[in-house]
């Protein structure tokens, strides 16, 4: 060590302070053998702890100092650890004490400034900062020291002093002796440390590899292995002969290899078949190499042995592909050979097929100039190549085609056809589609012959030996026959179809309900006009018996259905011909109905069907019983004045209304007399009235038509009626609308002045005492109205609505001497609609009743 | 004669008719009422318990039949006897009121007033 060498330099010793320099030379030595003893101690392997606590020891010894210590920088760098320590307090504790870094403490300041620091007087050092630990110890002088690590410092050795102490330079380089013997030490347990790493490391990657490590002795036995092989255990293994793991015809190949290894010193491939880690066969690839020991002389053999299966199989395979493909392209060969020979052998034949081949085209030809359906062959470019005679016949080909493109025919069909022709389909598209390869089937041609025939044409295409279209044939059959009789038997089908629907739309629509029963008396079919009636549906009506389906009965009793009409028919095979029931329906409605029944026989004469036909005659008998009504009311209002009139004429002959000698005799008889011609007179306006009524219902009513003013006619008969209304006490007031003045009505005078006596009469009638009657005309658009309102009882709001049928009267007449027929409003109603007007009534009961009518206005006056 | 006159009630709307019936039953001696109502002649029929009734048909309001269902169920009338005097002569008409309890059915035009007259005598005991 240089401080060593250094001694004798020391200046001390050249003053010739003999006593000291030996005391000194004496202390180094000390130190020496201290630091001898403690290397020693080290490379015994010692471990760490106990050697900086020995260091600690040396330190205090060999230096003589109060204090010793180790510090360890702490991974963070920002503080030491206390590793080692002698002298201080029991508080300062063995790897729990830590000191500040940096500049905060002597160790910090000794790794900041790299070098060994030596401070003399604690209390004046101005470098660092001098720590708690130290002042609190009264240090007043140490030094310090690096002990430098693998790749950084590892920590400071330190020494000091309670006494005030000038360390000399022996002092610090025994203090880095120390150290150096620390760091040496802490780097070769570093090194142990990362080689076991590697060892482990080294360990995992052998153990883990895929292939077969494994080391042998040059005999063959295994030393070392990775795996397992055979399903035997590592240690298994061990000492067995690696051969024992090939397959017996690679052993030899295998010792080979290793033998050369051993001889030559170079490393070796080999390839052998041999067992896997479960036992399972495989094809491995070894390469083995030799470990030499220091002296040069092989120790052992390494091999390594790679799983080259599946490579070794798809060589097997590609060599086995190669030789299927060799033995194919033998074959192929030979079938050359063969085929070479056929082709000789075909030639040979070729001229006797074509030979055959004409005969047949001459064949074919013969049939396609004799069949009838007409026939063209187009080449590839649509050329007409051949046209057979019926197709010449049908189409009136009037000049050749042959060679003619099938565009230009089509273009001009009139100079090379005689006939018109109508397709169904674009020629030239046809032909496009049949040389791109799709036959067109089913085209028809009307051909505007004498007569006109049909033609159904089909168009192929005809296709070459590489499937390419070269060419296009065309067939045309006349179908001219066919399709008549097609459109006859449609023409007849639509015809019976026809008849039939007529024939069922008269059956749906007659008013007559019409039913047909079977045999069984069981409905097979009827009518909408029957479901009406009975309220059930055909289909709900289909399989029941009759009278199940038709409810008729008479007024009084129900027909047993054993006795009814149906049953008669069926028992006598009569006809019947009408008979009159009442029919309830499933909802109870009553109707009136006329029944006819026809039977339809078989060749037997026996009933096969029964047709019935029923008819609603409700409006018929209610017209009739109106009419027996009318018969019966009329015949009563008749008699009523003739039962007056005979009466007082039989009293007057009998005497009972005297003589007529005195006067008050002959007043009585002419008052008699008054009546009677009252009566007479009642009964000739109601056999009047009953005429017109007769004449209106038969429809033999004239009118006499002719432009009147209405205005004068209300005049005429309000100045007729004014005595009447006045005898009564009655005001009668007329108010005709200015713009109605000078229009003209349509109308016959006559009956339209009996409508407004009528109207006005019974406006008299049926008024209250010094009442009031208004007679109003109003111009609305094209119609005239006109109204006559009364201030009398009114018209019940029940009988408003009867109030124009015939013998109905209100009652409250004001008159009760002058009674009416009941028939006016009747007659003014069918009078006003023969003029094509409206008549309207409007009455509050009590308050009055207004009676309006309209008529159409044709024209303004002159 | 007895002192009292027999009682006869006419029911009849048509003014003139039943005045020429009343002129004739007063010159035979009876005591004639008169009611030109269904509703009338019941009210008069009920109060006054006549010995025979002329009755109408066809009458505005109430006809002769529901009169003459009434005066049946009338504790006063129900044995009265009533003569239809109308001049419906439909069959239907005279066998509805011979049923509902009419005395006798006459069709008014076939008579003379002096044949109906006659009529009480038949009806009527002395």
């Amino acid at each position: 060590m240089k401080s060593r060498t250094n001694v004798v330099k020391n200046p001390n010793i050249l003053r010739g302070n003999l006593l000291d320099a030996k005391g000194e030379l004496q202390f180094h030595l000390r130190q020496q053998k201290i630091v001898a003893e403690l290397g020693l101690k080290a490379l015994k392997g010692l471990d760490l702890d106990s050697l900086v606590d020995l260091a600690v020891n040396s330190l205090i010894e060999g230096l003589n100092v109060d204090f010793a210590e180790v510090f360890q920088l702490l991974d963070s760098q920002a503080r030491l650890v206390l590793r080692a320590g002698l002298g201080w307090k029991a508080d300062v504790r063995i790897g729990k004490t830590t000191i500040a870094a940096g500049k905060n403490s002597q160790a910090g300041f000794t790794l900041v400034s790299r070098q060994p620091v030596i401070v003399e007087d604690l209390r004046a050092e101005a470098r660092f900062k001098a720590p708690p630990l130290l002042l609190r110890h009264k240090v007043v002088s140490g030094i310090s020291v690096i002990v430098s690590g693998p790749e950084e410092a590892w920590g400071v050795l330190g020494a000091h002093t309670k006494t005030k102490r000038a360390f000399s330079r022996e002092d610090v380089a025994f203090l880095q002796a120390v150290a150096n013997i620390l760091a040496s030490e802490i780097e070769r347990k570093d090194l142990l440390l990362s080689l076991n790493l590697s060892k482990e490391r080294f360990r995992s990657v052998v153990e883990s590899a895929p292939d077969f490590i494994f080391t042998v002795d040059k005999k063959g036995k295994i030393q070392f292995i990775n795996r397992t092989i055979s399903g035997l255990k590592k240690a298994e293994v061990v000492g067995t002969s690696a051969f024992d793991y090939v397959s017996v015809e690679f052993r030899t190949i295998m010792r080979r290899a290793f033998e050369r290894v051993i001889k030559t010193g170079l490393p070796q491939t080999y390839e052998v078949k041999g067992d896997g880690p479960s036992g399972k066969s495989s094809w491995y690839q070894s390469n083995v190499a030799p470990i030499r020991e220091k002296s040069g002389k092989i120790s052992f053999l390494t091999v390594v042995s790679t799983d080259v299966t599946e490579q070794k199989e798809a060589q097997e395979e590609i060599l086995r592909s190669q030789m299927e493909l060799e033995k194919r392209v033998f074959e192929r060969t030979s079938q050359l050979q063969k085929l070479n020979e056929n082709l000789k052998h075909e030639i040979h034949f070729r001229s006797k097929i074509e030979r055959h081949l004409e005969e047949e085209k001459n064949k074919m030809e013969m049939i396609y100039n004799n069949t009838k359906d007409g026939l063209t062959l187009y080449d590839q470019s649509g050329r007409v190549v051949y046209i057979n005679p019926s197709l010449k016949r049908l189409f009136g080909v009037k000049r050749n085609i042959l060679g003619v493109s099938r565009e230009e025919i089509v273009k001009h069909r009139e100079k090379y056809f005689e006939y018109r022709q109508e397709r169904s389909d674009e020629s030239i598209d046809t032909q496009k589609k049949v040389f791109s390869g799709e036959p067109i089937t089913n085209v028809m041609i009307k051909i505007f012959s004498t007569p006109i025939r049909h033609i159904e044409a089909n168009y192929l295409p005809i296709l070459g030996k590489d499937k390419s279209v070269i060419g296009m044939i065309g067939s045309f059959r006349d179908v001219t026959m066919l399709k008549t009789q097609a459109e006859k038997i449609t023409q007849q089908l639509l015809e019976v179809q026809r008849e039939r629907n007529r024939w069922q739309a008269i059956f749906e629509n007659v008013e007559e309900g019409i039913f047909v029963m079977n045999k069984e008396k069981r409905i097979v079919a009827m009518n909408g006009a029957c479901e009406t009636m009975t309220g059930l549906s055909e289909e709900e009506a289909i399989g029941k018996y009759a009278h199940q389906v038709f409810h008729c009965h008479n007024i009084n009793s129900s027909y047993h259905p054993d006795f009814s009409p149906v049953e008669k028919v069926y028992r006598t095979l009569e006809p019947l011909p009408y008979d009159e029931h009442i029919h309830t329906s499933v909802n109870g409605q009553e109707r009136w109905v006329g029944v006819s029944y026809n039977p339809i026989f078989d060749e037997k004469h026996e009933i096969l069907q029964c047709v019935g036909v029923i008819r609603d005659i409700t409006s018929i008998k209610e017209l009739e019983s109106a009419k027996s009504e009318f018969v019966s009311i009329a015949s009563h209002e008749l008699r009523t004045p003739l039962t007056i009139i005979n009466g007082y004429l039989s009293l007057f002959i009998n005497g009972d209304l005297g003589d007529g000698a005195d006067i008050r005799s002959r007043m009585q008889q002419m008052s008699i007399l008054n009546k009677v011609y009252k009566e007479t007179k009642r009964l000739t306006i109601l056999v009047e009235e009953l005429l017109n009524v007769s004449r209106i219902e038969e429809g033999r009513l004239r009118l006499k038509l002719r432009k009147c003013s209405l205005e004068e006619i209300i005049k005429e008969v309000v100045f007729e009626l004014q005595p009447l209304a006045s005898a009564q006490g009655l005001e009668l007031k007329v108010d005709l609308d200015s713009k109605t003045k000078d229009k003209l009505v349509l109308v016959d005078r006559d009956k339209m002045k009996q409508v407004l006596v009528n109207l006005l009469d019974n406006a008299i009638k049926y008024n209250r005492e010094h009442g009031v009657i208004r007679v109003k005309t109003r111009w609305e658009n094209t119609r005239l109205e006109t109204s006559v309102e009364d201030t009398g009882v009114g018209i019940p709001i029940s009988l408003q609505s009867r109030i124009f049928s015939k013998f109905q009267q209100a009652p409250g007449s004001y008159i009760k001497e002058n009674k009416g027929t009941g028939l006016g409003l009747f007659i003014a109603k069918s009078l006003i609609e023969l003029h094509a007007g409206k008549i309207n009534v409007r009455s509050k009961p009590g308050e009055g009743s207004r009676f309006s009518f309209t008529l159409p206005i044709i024209a303004a006056e002159n | 004669m007895k002192e009292e006159k027999i009682k006869v009630l006419l029911i009849e709307d048509e003014k003139e008719v039943l005045e020429l019936y009343r002129l004739k039953l007063s010159l035979d001696d009876y005591e004639v009422l008169t009611a030109e109502s269904g509703e009338e002649g019941l009210k008069v029929a009920v109060k006054e318990k006549p010995d025979l009734i002329y009755l109408d048909i066809k009458m505005p309001e109430m006809d002769g039949f529901e009169v003459l269902q009434r005066l049946r169920a009338e504790e006063n009338t129900k044995n009265t006897p009533i003569v239809i005097l109308s001049n419906f002569d439909e069959q239907d008409m005279i066998e509805k009121g011979l049923t509902l309890g009419a005395n006798e059915y006459l069709i008014k035009s076939q008579f003379t007033p002096e044949q109906i007259s006659s009529k009480v005598k038949d009806w009527v005991k002395e």
